[in-house]
C-alpha cells in the first residue's frame, strides 16, 4: 500500500453527520496514522469524535482544535469541520499533551515536545497544538525547541474559537480539553518542507524598540509608540477613542520584527493614553529592529502562494502527498472577501495535491534561527510521496 | 556599535541579572544570544566543558574545541563564532550566513556582559547570604528580646528600657506557689498559667509602664514613676490581680506573688533591678503576698547570703560542720536518758563575719572556741541550707555521724537514745527513710533508740503530708518528737492524728528564771495532754534550779538546758554521762 493524505470538510450542522461527511472524504476506508480534526467552536466536540473515531479505526491518532475557521478539500469555511488524514509505510506519529499550560508555557512546551523520543526516521517536524488564549506562545515555542534542537522544524498553530477569546479546545483521541499544549511528532523516511510567508512588506524607516515589556511596546526610537504610530499612519490623536477604528486601522500596520529571513510580524491589538504605549500581546524585545508594516489583498493573496511554494521547494525534488496549512485568522478577517482568492492561490502552488488546515490564533515554525512564534503569517508543512 | 545593539544589551544585562544563580543566568544568555544573533546553536563553555548548550545537546558539543567545526543533519554545517568572557566562552552556531562584524561585535559585548553579570551576581549572592544571616541573626536577637512565652520583653529588653527610662521604679514579682503548679499540673499547665500571669500584670500598668518576664516564675515591672507610694500601689494591684484564680489545664489554680520595689535616681539600671530582687527576696521571706521597699541595708544581707551560699556549699566536702550534743535528763531521778545531736558550722575566718557565737537554737552556745574560726549559727545557716536543699545532704551527714557516735556510746550506756533533728525538706525527700534505715542497719542501733525531732511549724506546715511521712518512718520503729511545742499552731485534732512519741515544750514557757503562773499553767497543761495521748514530755531550756523543780512537780519527764548540761564535744559526753548532774 502507498502512502496517502487526504481531506474531507463539512458545513453541515449536525456534528456527527460533519464528521461523517468530512471524515469519509478524507479516510476513503484507508487506514490512517493520524486524523487531524479542526472544527469551528459550537459543535458537540465528543459525537464529532466518535464518528471520526468510526471511520479511523482504533489504532489511529486523532488530534485537533477548535478553530477560528478551517480549511479543507479546497474549501474554507467560518462554520464547519475540517479532517485531514495520512497514512501508508514510512510514516510514524507520536503524540504528548501537557495539561494545566497557562503561567508554564515554557515547560509546556518542552513536556508537548517530548513526543519526539522514538520517532527515528530521517525526516522529522514537530507540530505543536496549543491554546490560543493562554498568554505568551513564545515562552511555548522556547519549551519546545529546548526539546527539539536546531535539527528538527517546527510547525503549527493555537486553537481558536472565532475571534471571540473566550474558550479554545484541544482534541487528543477521546479527550477534549483546554488550556493544554499538544505535541505531534511527526517522522517520514521522505522530505517533510515548511513554508512561512505573510505578504507583508515595510513601510518607511526602520525604528528601534527602545523600551518593552511583556508585549508592549512603550518607545520607538525614543519616542512614546503611540505617538510615533499615530504620525507615521497620519492618524489623528482622536482616533483612539475609537477601540474598534484604532484595532481596524492598526491591522494594516502590524510591526515587522528584523529577521534575516525576512520580518516576523506582530499584529498591534490596541493602544494605552496613559502611557502612550502599544499592545502586541506577543513578544517584542527591546532592541529590535522594527518597521512599520503594510500590505494590500494582492500581497496578501500573494503570501499564501509563497508559504506553500517554500514548503514544496523544501521537499528536495520529492513529489508532494499533501499539505498542513496554519493560516493566521488576522489574515482571515483582513481578506474578508477575497479569502477565496487564497484558496485559489493555494490550489494553484499545489495544483491536485491535497491540503487541510485551520485559521489560527498564532502560527508556529521554525526551519532556521531558534524563535517560531509568528503572527499575521501562513506557515505550511508539506509532506512528500 | 549600532545604535539598536545597545538596547539589546540592555535587554539582554537585565534579562540575565533577572535570574536567581548562575546557571539559570547562564542558560538565559546563551537563549538570548541565539536568538539575538538569529543562530540555531548556543552555548557557554567553561574550564573545557560544556557548561550550558542551547538548541543542540551538550554531548555534541562537548570535547570540541572553542572553534569546533558543527555538521547538522538537515542543516549543513554551522558558522560558530565565539567570544571570550571572565569565565569561559560564549558560542553561538549559525546555519547559512556566518555572523557580520556587527553581529560578530555584539556576540562579543553578549560575553563581556555576561561575565559582568556573573560577577553580579556572585557578589549579589554572597550579599543575599549576609542579608540572610543578618536577618537571622536580628531574629535570634528579638528571640531573646522577647520571651516566647509570654510575649513580654526579657531581662536585656527590660535593662535597655529602663536605662532610657531616667527616673523609674522597678517592680521585681515572683510568684508563690508556682513550682507547684508545675510539679503537680505539668510544664504545660506550668506555661500556660505564666502566659495567664503575664496579661494580668499587663492590665494591672499603664501603657508606658514596660513588664517583662526576667525568668522562670519571676517578672517585674518598670514604672514610670519615683514615688515609692505609687509603685507599692501598683504592687499591690498586681499581688490583689494574681491572688484572683487561673483557670489551667481545666481548673482553678490559685498562687500569689511576693514583690519587691527598688526606686532610684542615681542607681543603674542593674542595679536598681537587683535592688528590687533583693526586696522581694525579703517580702518573700516576710510571708506570701508581701511588699517590701528597697533600703541599702538589705544589700548588705544579701550580700552576705550570697557569700555564705557558695561557703555553704563548700562546708560539707570540707568537713567544716561538726556535731555537739546535749544531754536529755530525767527530771525525776536526774540521770542521763539520751542526747541530743546538734550542727555547728566551724567556719575559716575570712571575709565578713556572720554574727558569730550567737545564740542558737536547743539552747546551744559553742564552746571550746578555737581561732581563727566563726561559729556561724544553725539559725543563721539552716533556713538557707533549706532553701537551697543542702539541707538533705547535711541532715543525711547529721544522722550518719551521730547514729555511729551513739552506737559506740552505747556499749557502755546499752539505754543511751539519740535524738536527732529532721528539717521539712528532709522529712518529703523520698529517700529519708531509706537512709534512716540504711543508717540502723549499719551502726546496729535498734530503730526504739532514735527519735527525729521536727518543729511543729513543720508538721502543721502541711499535716497531711507529715501524716504520711511521718507513718513511715514510725513503721522503721523510730521515735518522732515535736520540737518548739507551743510556738506553733498546732490543732489538736492533728496531734491526736499525728504519730509522735515525744513533745518538746519551748523554752518561750519557762522563759523567767522563776517561772510565773500563767506559764506553769501552759506547761502543766500541755504535760497533761502528753500523758493523755501517751506521749513523753520534755521541757527544754531549764537554767535554774528553780526552774528545774518546777519541772519536776508537773510530772514533766525530761528536761533540758545549761541547768542540765550543756551541750559538748563528743569526747566531752561521756565524762559528762557518767557523773550525775543534777538531783
Amino acid at each position: 500500500m502507498e502512502r496517502w493524505f487526504g481531506t474531507g470538510h463539512s458545513t453541515l450542522t449536525d456534528p456527527a453527520t460533519a464528521a461523517h461527511e468530512a471524515a469519509a472524504a478524507a479516510i476513503e476506508g484507508r487506514p490512517p496514522v493520524v486524523v487531524f480534526v479542526f472544527c469551528s467552536v459550537g459543535y458537540h466536540v465528543p459525537e464529532m469524535l466518535a464518528a471520526v473515531r468510526s471511520h479511523a479505526g482504533p489504532d489511529a491518532v486523532v488530534v485537533g482544535c477548535s478553530t477560528s475557521g478551517q480549511i479543507g478539500a479546497g474549501f474554507q469555511s467560518g462554520d464547519g469541520v475540517a479532517v485531514t488524514a495520512l497514512g501508508g509505510p514510512g510514516l510514524s506519529v507520536r503524540t504528548s499533551m501537557s495539561r494545566n499550560v497557562t503561567g508554564r508555557l515554557r515547560d509546556a512546551g518542552a513536556e508537548a515536545a517530548a513526543c519526539l523520543a522514538g520517532i527515528e526516521q530521517e525526516h522529522r517536524a514537530l507540530l505543536i497544538i496549543g491554546d490560543g488564549l493562554t498568554g505568551d506562545q513564545h515562552e511555548l515555542v522556547r519549551g519546545a525547541y529546548s526539546v527539539a534542537g536546531a535539527t528538527i522544524p517546527l510547525v503549527g498553530g493555537c486553537a481558536g474559537d472565532h475571534l471571540t477569546y473566550v474558550r479554545t479546545y484541544q482534541f487528543l483521541d477521546d479527550e477534549v480539553l483546554s488550556d493544554t499544549a499538544i505535541g505531534i511528532a511527526l517522522g517520514s523516511d521522505t522530505p517533510l518542507g515548511v513554508g512561512i510567508a505573510h505578504g507583508w512588506r515595510k513601510e518607511g524607516a526602520a525604528m528601534i524598540v527602545t523600551r518593552s515589556q511583556d508585549g508592549r511596546v512603550y518607545e520607538l526610537d525614543g519616542e512614546p509608540a503611540l505617538d510615533v504610530l499615530l504620525r507615521r499612519l497620519g492618524l489623528d490623536e482622536a482616533l483612539c477613542d475609537d477601540e474598534e477604528a484604532f484595532r481596524d486601522a492598526a491591522f494594516l500596520h502590524p510591526l515587522g520584527l528584523s529577521r534575516r529571513s525576512g520580518e516576523d510580524i506582530r499584529v498591534i491589538h490596541a493602544a494605552d493614553r496613559n502611557d502612550r504605549s502599544l499592545l502586541c500581546l506577543a513578544d517584542v524585545p527591546q532592541g529590535a529592529l522594527a518597521w512599520l508594516m503594510e500590505s494590500d489583498t494582492d500581497a496578501l493573496v500573494e503570501g499564501a502562494g509563497e508559504s506553500c511554494a517554500q514548503a514544496l521547494d523544501a521537499l528536495g525534488g520529492r513529489e508532494p502527498l499533501g499539505m498542513l496549512v496554519f493560516d493566521c485568522a488576522a489574515r482571515r478577517i483582513t481578506l474578508g472577501d477575497a479569502l477565496d482568492r487564497e484558496i485559489a492561490v493555494i490550489g494553484k502552488v499545489l495544483g491536485d495535491v491535497p491540503y487541510g488546515g485551520f485559521y489560527t490564533n498564532g502560527e508556529i515554525a521554525r526551519v532556521r534561527g531558534a524563535l517560531g512564534m509568528h503572527h499575521f503569517t501562513m506557515v505550511t508543512l508539506a509532506l512528500s510521496s | 556599535m549600532n545604535h539598536w545593539s545597545t538596547h539589546q544589551l540592555t535587554e539582554f544585562f537585565a534579562a540575565v541579572c533577572a535570574r536567581p544563580d548562575e546557571a539559570a543566568a547562564t542558560s538565559v544568555a546563551v537563549e538570548r544570544a541565539t536568538e539575538v544573533l538569529e543562530a540555531e546553536v548556543g552555548a557557554v563553555l567553561r574550564d573545557g566543558r560544556v557548561d550550558v548548550a542551547w538548541g543542540i545537546s551538550a554531548d555534541k558539543l562537548s570535547g570540541l574545541s572553542e572553534n569546533p567545526v558543527l555538521d547538522l543533519p538537515g542543516i549543513g554545517e554551522l558558522h560558530v563564532a565565539s567570544a571570550r568572557f571572565g569565565g569561559g566562552t560564549l558560542l553561538v552556531g549559525r546555519a547559512d550566513e556566518a555572523l557580520g562584524p556587527e553581529e560578530r561585535q555584539l556576540l562579543q559585548a553578549m560575553a563581556q556582559v555576561l561575565g559582568l553579570a556573573l560577577d553580579n551576581l556572585t557578589l549579589l549572592t554572597a550579599e543575599r547570604r549576609q542579608a540572610a544571616e543578618r536577618l537571622a541573626l536580628l531574629d535570634s536577637l528579638r528571640e531573646a528580646r522577647h520571651d516566647s512565652l509570654t510575649g513580654l520583653p526579657t531581662r536585656v529588653l527590660f535593662l535597655e528600657k529602663l536605662r532610657e527610662a531616667g527616673t523609674a521604679s522597678v517592680l521585681f514579682i515572683d510568684l508563690d506557689r508556682f513550682k507547684a503548679v508545675n510539679d503537680s499540673l505539668g510544664h504545660r499547665a506550668g506555661d500556660d498559667l505564666l502566659g495567664l500571669v503575664a496579661a494580668r500584670i499587663r492590665s494591672c500598668i499603664d501603657d508606658g509602664d514596660v513588664p517583662a518576664r526576667i525568668g522562670g516564675d519571676e517578672f517585674a515591672v518598670l514604672l514610670r514613676t519615683s514615688r515609692g507610694d505609687e509603685a507599692v500601689a501598683v504592687a499591690r494591684r498586681l499581688i490583689d490581680a494574681v491572688r484572683r484564680p487561673f483557670r489551667v489545664a481545666g481548673r482553678d489554680v490559685f498562687i500569689g506573688a511576693s514583690i519587691g520595689i527598688a526606686t532610684g535616681a542615681g542607681s543603674s539600671a542593674d542595679d536598681l533591678l537587683g535592688n528590687a530582687d533583693v526586696a522581694m527576696y525579703r517580702a518573700k521571706k516576710d510571708g506570701p503576698g508581701k511588699v517590701v521597699v528597697f533600703e541599702p541595708h538589705m544589700h548588705a544581707q544579701a550580700l552576705a547570703r550570697l557569700n555564705l551560699d557558695g561557703d555553704l556549699q563548700r562546708a560539707l566536702e570540707l568537713g567544716q560542720f561538726r556535731l555537739q550534743y546535749q544531754p536529755l535528763i530525767r527530771l525525776g531521778s536526774g540521770t542521763t536518758y539520751g542526747v541530743e545531736a546538734l550542727i555547728r558550722w566551724h567556719k575559716p575566718r575570712h571575709g565578713y563575719a556572720l554574727t558569730p557565737g550567737s545564740v542558737a537554737p536547743h539552747g546551744a552556745v559553742p564552746v571550746d572556741v578555737a581561732a581563727p574560726v566563726d561559729f556561724v549559727s544553725p539559725a543563721d545557716f539552716v533556713p538557707m541550707a533549706e532553701e537551697t536543699g543542702l539541707i538533705i545532704d547535711i541532715g543525711r551527714w547529721v544522722l550518719n555521724t551521730a547514729g555511729d557516735q551513739a552506737a559506740r556510746w552505747r556499749t557502755a550506756m546499752p539505754d543511751l537514745r539519740l535524738n536527732v533533728n529532721v528539717s521539712g525538706r528532709q522529712l518529703t525527700d523520698p529517700l529519708f527513710v531509706a537512709d534512716v534505715e540504711r543508717m540502723l542497719a549499719r551502726t546496729g542501733l535498734p530503730a526504739e533508740a532514735v527519735t527525729c525531732e521536727l518543729t511543729e511549724s513543720v508538721l502543721m506546715n502541711d499535716p497531711a503530708v507529715a501524716i504520711a511521712c511521718l507513718g513511715e518512718l514510725r513503721s522503721l520503729g523510730v521515735g518522732v518528737s515535736i520540737d518548739d511545742f507551743g510556738t506553733g499552731y498546732s490543732s489538736l485534732s492533728y496531734l491526736r492524728r499525728l504519730p509522735v512519741d515525744e513533745l518538746k515544750i519551748d523554752r518561750a514557757f519557762i522563759g523567767e528564771a522563776v517561772p510565773s503562773r500563767e506559764d506553769l499553767a501552759v506547761v502543766r497543761a500541755v504535760v497533761e495532754l502528753g500523758r493523755t495521748l501517751k506521749l513523753r514530755t520534755v521541757i527544754e531550756g531549764v537554767e535554774t534550779e528553780e526552774q528545774r523543780r518546777a519541772m519536776r512537780r508537773l510530772g514533766c519527764d525530761l528536761g533540758q538546758g545549761y541547768h542540765l548540761c550543756r551541750p559538748a564535744d563528743p569526747e566531752r559526753i561521756p565524762g559528762l554521762l557518767f557523773e550525775p548532774i543534777a538531783a
